[in-house]
């Protein structure tokens, strides 16, 4: 246990040893038809929901709204079609609803591509969706159906259950040459990563500086469908993150015979992003003078903002966090983890994954943290319930001060209880308000530290 | 505990006739998870494509006092708020008659269940 | 109709009281006439039904599940389990942000909001899910010791049939506390106020003290996070508040009972729980128009006070009020001269706000609501009328006038915009999310109501006048977007005159 007092825990929270049950209070993810944000994520597409009447507003109020209040954008939200399924539907079946939504759909709405996602009802009910949907592919609708099923996994695993059936349905076969230099980038997941917006910005305009043509697919600075069309043209598949989209680049190796580069930490500051950098031109066979004149740019700018920062961080008089302690998604945890262990020199408290990577990708994910750097070497461990995680936290001994956390708004009471700093970074941050910032790369990296350092540094008076 | 179902059918196989258009439904009795034919219900077509009588309207909803749901291919509004005050349930389905009932008995059969537990 | 608390499941809205979540018959004075056809063979409007128009056309709505979420998941000493995969549990992230902002608003200690989710998987769809739900509510025993254990159902549950009752029955025997299931299922009503009535079921089933000890003076008050307006109104007459649902305790819900009387900030919420309370334990439900503008505000004051015999002490406050508003009162209606307000929210809310703006001078020649509810409970339909003293759309139809261009959209995105077009307010009003930012994309700021007693009583005439001012200024931002944005309609529908035009087809 550490040194210094947890004070105010509440009375009512008890210590349990009932072990790992199935239950989850406080949620860290959402279902598979959440994922209907990776297909308005794209500009141009709208998804279409068959499911109950309230999940769609419930996935987009979670996700998006009271997660950094990112809006739905062109296609989310309180647009999207929904079959509101009611009892006519669970007793006699929902395929002829969805039939008369799609077609008054394409009468209303202005899309280049729709995608279908199914939720509980219809999954279990057991609607053909493929057929009704099939239909509408046969005479030139541009539409695509993902069977997500509301307790068919979660909103990871339902996107790329939506990108593979883009790929599959809409982009399609291709036999032709691949482009050198063009590579398309599996990342962060639209809207559950609250920075996503400003972190594939921050990505693409790195990956262009080297020389690359980048197909960055989702957000704002995607060409949206018309970029989709050139997936199979890359000349390769680039995976940014700790496993989220390696499925999706095993199938493209396999359909479209492209090779994927698969970099498990995204990288935030000068050191980790240079180093991302110069491993894909290396993978890529890219210019590698061109590509050092960017890189050395970016340093450049970089460390002449860090060693602006490094009086504040060498002599401020009040004392700076010492430990941190993470608890986010994979994707975020490991890049904070690398930057704030290599950059800063903080050190690790307790990190704590909580999308619940499936089985066979986490034996990889610690073996990055056990090699966090030359001289640490730390753990993670995988929870889903926040009282489990909470617990975690608060049986760590972290010394003799309380770490930073940096967390999520669940943990905001923790970091009272604590009298520490809290950096909301994942979902839900239901206070935070995220237009297009970005915490990666190089120019993400000082924006972070801005965050983290302004954090504390305003709780003093 | 049994009730009733209504069809609207012309031939006795398929759910195909128009609420205000059918000229008889088939009423079955369903007892716990079966079904019996009872007999059929002669009825005056009163729908004029969108316009009908009200008197009419009216006495066909009578008629099918006492049943608990009422199924056929297609109904107007009108007709749909009548029932509903009658507490008759209405779905427009295109199944075949023994599919139909079959879902919608084993599906009131679980709801039972649950409302006669306390 | 008499409430039925035998049986575990709550009848879903159109069950009981007809309701209709689409309509577009031009005033409201026509949707009144026709919900008087409601009562069957009374023949009171010529025949002329109550239709609901109904299109192939619809975007996501909001399910009972949700308003479950809202009500029993916000109790300071309860859990709330949701029985249900994780999707329904990612309610917990909006629920919780709203829980502690609410907290905080009323000077409650901020905590994190206490809901559980079964996790339900595939295999639990396969084989059923008790076992977890039974675990789940003894993990939350075991964390929390709750006062009471609420089990909400889903969409999946109710399809695969789990009996949630025998195991809520069996674990309420075994923690000695009570264990509430609630029927909620998305798919079982077309509209989510059935959400409210499901837990207000359980609560008169399973919460309310069966033997109360009557509180001569305490008043229960429904509502939801809104600032606390009641106790100091209240307090003029002698009265005090038992806050109900949100954030009270189990404590103060069991208490409900022992109150003189039951008021709500509006009655689509407030109308089953009022009606439960007066039918079982013989708590008077103030029937008398809502508590927005003079009228209405004198006529609810007035009838309380009548139930709880403080008749001089209201009529004092009463005076006292008129005087002290009327001076900004008619600063406000200077400067909101001219100006046309459009309301969208939920029914009876809407009718309140409607009188409101009319107190403001602010014209409302357009206004829709989420659903209808032709009548309420503990009325007969059978027998008379609806009952007016409790009708509030007849309230406002009489008492400030009839709303021409009177609509009832399910909150329907896309029929929003040719509902606007139809009367170009230079503001809304709202309350719940999907419509404003549609609104915005027009050029329309909109007021958003989250603190829902924002436009009660007396100061609320002023409050949402001063409101109202603060975001016309809004404009700019919402003008300068407006010329920038596309929508994702395609012109075909944007240029239709008729947004129920798909239903009639």
């Amino acid at each position: 246990m550490s040194d210094f007092q947890i004070e105010n825990k509440r009375a009512d929270t008890l210590q349990t040893d009932a072990g790992k049950t199935n239950s989850i209070e406080q949620v860290r993810y959402v279902c598979s038809l959440g994922a209907m944000h990776s297909a308005s994520a794209i500009p141009g597409v709208i998804p279409i929901t068959h499911c109950g009447p309230g999940c769609a507003d419930k996935q987009y109020m979670n996700l998006s709204f009271y997660n950094g209040f990112q809006g739905g954008g062109y296609g989310g939200g309180s647009v999207v079609p929904s079959t509101n399924s009611s009892e006519k539907e669970v007793i006699f079946g929902g395929a002829e609803r969805l039939t008369e939504l799609i077609d008054s759909t394409i009468k209303i709405l202005d899309a280049d591509l729709f995608v279908v996602v199914t939720g509980c009802i219809s999954d279990l009910v057991g609607d053909d969706v493929e057929s009704v949907v099939s239909d509408f592919q046969k005479k030139g609708v541009p539409i695509v159906v993902a069977e997500t099923g509301g307790f068919r996994g979660n909103n990871f695993t339902g996107h790329e259950l939506i990108t593979k059936a883009i790929i599959d349905q809409y982009v399609g076969e291709y036999d032709g040459p691949k482009e050198k230099g063009m590579v398309n980038v599996w990342s962060l997941l639209p809207y559950h990563n609250t920075f996503w917006r400003g972190d594939l910005t921050e990505i693409k305009r790195i990956l262009k500086g080297i020389g690359l043509k980048v197909n960055i697919l989702f957000g704002h600075e995607s060409e949206g469908v018309s970029e989709w069309k050139t997936i199979p043209k890359a000349q390769f598949n680039l995976v940014l993150s700790p496993w989220l989209g390696l499925q999706t680049a095993e199938h493209l190796k396999n359909k479209y015979d492209q090779p994927f580069l698969h970099v498990p930490i995204i990288p935030i500051g000068g050191m980790e992003t240079s180093a991302f950098l110069r491993n894909v031109v290396n993978f890529a066979g890219l210019d590698v003078d061109k590509a050092e004149v960017f890189i050395q740019a970016e340093e450049k700018t970089y460390y002449n903002y860090l060693g602006d920062f490094s009086d504040f961080y060498a002599e401020y008089w009040w004392g700076l966090p010492a430990k941190f302690a993470i608890i986010s998604d994979s994707a975020y945890n490991i890049a904070l983890t690398k930057f704030l262990v290599n950059q800063l020199g903080l050190v690790p408290g307790k990190q704590i994954v909580t999308e619940n990577p499936p089985e066979q990708y986490r034996e990889a994910i610690r073996k990055l943290y056990q090699n966090i750097a030359e001289d640490v070497s730390t753990d993670v461990e995988f929870e889903e319930d926040s009282y489990t995680i909470h617990e975690k936290i608060r049986s760590t001994d972290y010394g003799h001060k309380p770490p930073i956390i940096f967390g999520t708004t669940w943990e905001r009471d923790l970091a009272k209880e604590f009298k520490t700093s809290i950096v909301e970074v994942g979902f839900p941050a239901s206070y935070e308000v995220v237009i297009s910032r970005s915490y990666i790369g190089y120019r993400g990296a000082l924006t972070l530290l801005e965050k983290i350092y302004t954090t504390t540094v305003s709780a003093s008076a | 505990m049994s009730y009733k179902i209504a069809v609207a059918s012309s031939d006795g196989k398929v759910v195909n006739q128009h609420f205000g258009k059918a000229t008889q439904f088939l009423i079955f009795e369903v007892e716990g998870d079966y079904f019996k034919f009872m007999e059929i219900l002669e009825a005056n077509a009163f729908c004029n494509n969108g316009e009908h009588d009200e008197n009419k309207l009216l006495s066909a909803v009578d008629a099918l006092e006492g049943s608990r749901a009422v199924l056929v291919s297609q109904i107007g509004k009108g007709a749909v708020q009548a029932l509903k005050t009658k507490g008759i349930d209405v779905f427009d389905v295109h199944n075949f008659i023994e599919d139909a009932l079959k879902e919608l008995i084993e599906y009131y059969f679980d709801i039972d269940a649950i409302i006669s537990c306390k | 109709m008499k409430i039925n608390l035998d049986t575990p499941v709550v009848e879903n809205r159109e069950q009981r009281l007809g309701t209709i979540i689409a309509w577009d018959n031009g005033k409201a004075s026509n949707l009144l006439k026709e919900s008087s056809s409601i009562c069957s063979g009374c023949g009171a409007n010529n025949g002329e039904r109550l239709c609901e128009t109904k299109g192939p056309f619809t975007q996501g709505s909001v399910c009972s599940e949700m308003m479950v979420e809202c009500q029993a998941g916000n109790i300071r000493d309860a859990v709330l389990i949701q029985h249900s995969p994780i999707g329904c549990g990612a309610g917990q992230v909006i629920y919780n942000s709203i829980y502690r902002n609410g907290l905080a608003m009323r000077k409650l200690p901020v905590q994190n909001i206490r809901m559980i989710s079964t996790n339900l998987q595939e295999s639990d769809m396969v084989f059923g899910g008790i076992a977890k739900l039974e675990q789940s509510v003894r993990d939350a025993w075991n964390r929390h010791r709750p006062k009471a254990i609420f089990i909400g159902t889903s969409c999946a549950t109710g399809i695969i049939g789990d009996d949630v009752d025998s195991a809520a029955a069996k674990l309420e025997e075994e923690l000695n506390i009570p264990v509430i299931p609630l029927h909620c299922e998305g798919f079982k009503s077309k509209h989510w106020s059935t959400g409210f009535d499901a837990v207000q079921h359980g609560l008169l089933r399973q919460i309310v003290r069966k033997n109360p000890k009557k509180q001569k003076d305490l008043v229960n008050v429904i509502n939801l996070w809104g600032t606390d307006v009641f106790t100091p109104m209240l307090a003029e007459l002698g009265l005090r508040v038992n806050f109900v649902v949100d954030m009270a305790t189990v404590d103060e819900l069991a208490q409900m009972s022992e109150a003189a009387a039951t008021v709500g900030f509006c009655h689509t919420l407030s109308s089953y729980l009022a009606a439960g309370l007066e039918q079982e334990f013989g708590v008077p439900e103030i029937k008398s128009p809502q508590p927005y503008g003079f009228d209405g505000t004198d006529a609810w004051l007035r009838e309380l006070a009548r139930v709880t015999h403080t008749e001089e002490k209201a009529e004092v406050y009463i005076a006292k009020e008129h005087k002290r508003v009327a001076p900004r009162l008619e600063e406000l209606k200077k400067l909101l001269k001219g100006k046309k307000g459009y309301v969208a929210t939920g029914s009876s809310y809407a009718h309140g706000l409607i009188s409101v703006l009319r107190e403001l001078g602010v014209e409302v020649n357009g206004s829709l609501v989420f659903h209808h509810d032709p009548i309420y409970d503990s009325q007969d339909p059978i027998a008379d009328k609806p009952d007016s003293s409790k009708n509030s759309l007849e309230f406002m139809v009489n008492d400030s006038g009839d709303v021409p261009n009177f609509s009832v959209s399910n909150r329907q995105q896309y029929q929003f915009y040719g509902l606007l077009k139809r009367v170009n307010p230079d503001f809304i009003l709202v309350r719940h999310n999907g419509l404003a930012p549609l609104a915005s994309r027009m050029g329309i700021p909109a007021a958003p109501l989250g603190d829902e007693h924002h436009a009660l009583g007396y100061q609320g005439i002023l409050n949402l006048g001063e409101t109202i001012l603060d975001i016309l200024a809004h404009k700019k931002f919402h003008l300068d977007l407006a010329a920038h944005t596309k929508l994702p309609y395609k012109q075909w529908w944007l240029d239709q005159k008729d947004p129920f035009v798909l239903a009639k087809k």
